[in-house]
């Protein structure tokens, strides 16, 4: 039906399946709850990025640096 | 009388008719060729030939001959053996077009002449449709019957008592003889998603006789709706039409070959909701802007962006879906039935645009439709959040607002002004439900929203391949969950949901056996102590714990969308 690529939706799947993965790996809980902290933010930069040419790396980079700045917000406020 | 059917015969052709009355008709059948053999003027079927300019696909203008028979059989032998193009549409439908006499088109008789008397409304034709069942449910190996006419349940019974006669019937292959119909088809050779309604719909409004649409694909359809456009447009329809995208960055690939707009929506729960819907939105864009094979990237008359758009002449596509999308709009206001049968066909015309094997399509067609209706959405988004209304979800077509009844009626209103394209209020929720995966990530396409009737609208939940056990527990659940009249009391209902977990359980154990039955490509399995095997060949009991695993996982999934 003319869908020669992967979408980046199914694209971004892949890369947060691979997180969801190393997630249940991590062995430090902090770190895992970290990383289950950011999965959401992830989904809702790819809907910013769908009308854009982008890569299912870039979305994730730049959901995490949203997420390093929400937490250094939250921290300077408390 | 309605033309039901046709065949044809030598000089002539046979019609089928309502109440199983023949008429006959003389006429030659037209056949189209590239190149005139020699000594065609002396072959004995020839009735005239006829040099006639047309265009190829490309616009190229070409000298095509126009060759009528007498005899039906020469035209397939000249099918074999010469270059006959414009017969995607059968010379047999187009003798007929020319005559005035369309399939289930009423036919009259004036003065020795038939004339044939087009009508907007459903045929006055008797059309049956036969569904075997039993215990385990619908099947073609089934001992037992239902008889629909007309659309309304006539009979059950025995089926070695089925006797059923009709203008058209739809059946299994194992009854078929038990049928008097001037046409039948066969349930299970029916490759369209529609029934026998539906298909009835379909030849009426495609202009092609039932019998030569009824076991092939929604493709075919919706084909022969373009090729009349085609046709009456003097463009040749060739055979096979080779589909080479044009050569291009594979960065600008990516960037245009996208699908329709989904949202991923942040809340989980939200009171006082409204759906609107975009009528029609994928064939409204191909017809606006004239999107078609042959007008995508020809001249700049349109730049849409990602490919242009030529507006001198109307487009092949674009002029076969506006007409259908008129219908549909018609057929809406008072049989959803058919209007639904129609909408099959608009949407399979977007899809096919894409398909390499589309004669009328092209890939940068397709790309520009989805693209536009990107733009529309985000439109529609930005003029949302500019009235202050707030964005809930979208997929595709649809939008979820929260905001002032007035308000949101308003927002429709400006959106259509705006994009050119009806943007309907549907729904109104009291409350809405965006689901999550386990993973707690959004998933878009699985929501749930209740109206204010205690209704509930579920996309994504249910499905027809789960056991009927699981399917009565999702149902139970949700009629559970709309006696709540808001999210605050949807989060009190956990209780509630493991009493009704409880019961499901126990009828895992005790239920009927027809509860475990599932249903995997039409064929009804259950899953049994060594695993799957055929419910149609008897029950031989089944696992308890792959129904009681099964059954938890729809209790964690309502579990989890509870608020």
């Amino acid at each position: 039906m003319g869908r020669t690529q992967p979408s980046l939706t199914r694209q971004v799947e892949g890369e947060l399946e691979k997180l969801i993965r190393i997630s249940k790996k991590l062995r430090d809980d902090e770190l895992r709850k970290n990383l289950e902290a950011l999965l959401p933010h992830i989904r809702q930069v790819e809907e910013a990025f769908q009308d854009e040419l982008a890569d299912p790396l870039e979305v994730l980079l730049v959901a995490i640096l949203m997420r390093c700045n929400q937490v250094v917000s939250d921290r300077r406020e408390t | 009388m309605y033309l039901i059917d046709a065949r044809p015969k030598d000089g002539k052709i046979e019609l089928l008719l309502s109440g199983f009355k023949t008429l006959y008709v003389k006429t030659t059948f037209p056949v189209y060729l590239e190149v005139l053999p020699e000594g065609i003027f002396s072959h004995p079927s020839v009735s005239s030939i006829e040099e006639e300019e047309w265009r190829d696909l490309e616009g190229r203008r070409k000298k095509i001959y126009r060759v009528e028979l007498r005899d039906y059989r020469d035209y397939l032998f000249f099918k074999k053996k010469l270059k006959v193009v414009n017969d995607f549409i059968s010379p047999l439908d187009q003798a007929l077009e020319r005559l005035g006499l369309r399939p289930f088109s009423r036919v009259e008789v004036n003065n020795d002449k038939l004339v044939g008397k087009e009508e907007m409304d459903f045929p006055k034709v008797n059309y049956a449709k036969v569904v075997l069942y039993d215990w385990y449910g619908e099947h073609s190996k089934g001992r037992y019957y239902r008889l629909y006419y007309n659309g309304k349940l006539k009979e059950e019974g025995d089926v070695r008592d089925l006797e059923v006669v009709a203008d058209v019937v739809e059946l299994p292959y194992t009854v078929y003889d038990k049928a008097k119909a001037i046409v039948k088809i066969v349930s299970e050779r029916k490759r369209a998603p529609v029934d026998v309604k539906g298909l009835i719909m379909w030849s009426k409004s495609v202009k092609v006789l039932l019998r030569e649409i009824m076991h092939a694909t929604i493709g075919k359809a919706l084909t022969t709706n373009e090729a009349w456009v085609a046709i009456k447009k003097k463009y040749i329809i060739p055979r096979v039409k080779a589909r080479v995208e044009e050569l291009r960055e594979l960065e600008e690939l990516a960037y245009a070959d996208k699908g329709g707009l989904i949202l991923f929506p942040e809340e989980k729960c939200v009171n006082n909701v409204f759906q609107l819907d975009f009528s029609s939105m994928y064939p409204s864009i191909i017809s606006k802007f004239n999107i078609s094979g042959e007008t995508v990237d020809k001249c700049d008359d349109l730049d849409l962006g990602i490919h242009t758009v030529c507006l001198k002449e109307r487009g092949i596509v674009s002029e076969a879906v506006e007409r259908l999308v008129k219908l549909k709009e018609f057929y809406k206001t008072f049989d959803e039935e058919l209007a639904e049968a129609i909408k099959w066909i608009l949407v399979a015309s977007f899809g096919y645009l894409g398909f390499r094997n589309s004669l009328f399509g092209k890939i940068e067609a397709y790309e520009l439709v989805t693209f536009m209706a990107r733009r529309i959405l985000r439109e529609a988004i930005d003029t949302a959040e500019s009235m202050g209304l707030k964005v809930i979800h979208g997929i595709i077509d649809s939008l979820i607002v929260k905001g002032e009844r007035e308000k949101v009626e308003e927002f429709a209103e400006i959106v259509s002004e705006k994009v050119g394209i009806k943007l309907k209020l549907e729904e109104e929720f009291s409350w809405f439900i965006a689901t999550r995966t386990n993973e707690g990530l959004p998933y878009p396409q699985r929501y749930i929203g209740r109206r204010r009737d205690s209704t509930v609208k579920v996309k994504g939940l249910i499905r027809s391949n789960q056991p009927l056990v699981v399917q009565e527990f999702y149902s139970e659940a949700l009629k559970m969950m709309s006696k709540a009249e808001s999210c605050e009391q949807l989060s009190t209902l956990r209780g509630e949901l493991k009493e009704l977990y409880k019961a499901f359980r126990k009828k895992v154990y005790y239920g009927e056996p027809k509860e475990f039955v599932l249903w995997i490509k039409g064929e009804p399995y259950i899953r049994g102590a060594r695993g799957f095997y055929r419910a149609d060949e008897g029950y031989y009991g089944h696992n308890v714990e792959y129904y009681l695993d099964y059954l938890g996982r729809a209790y964690e999934v309502i579990e989890g969308i509870l608020p």
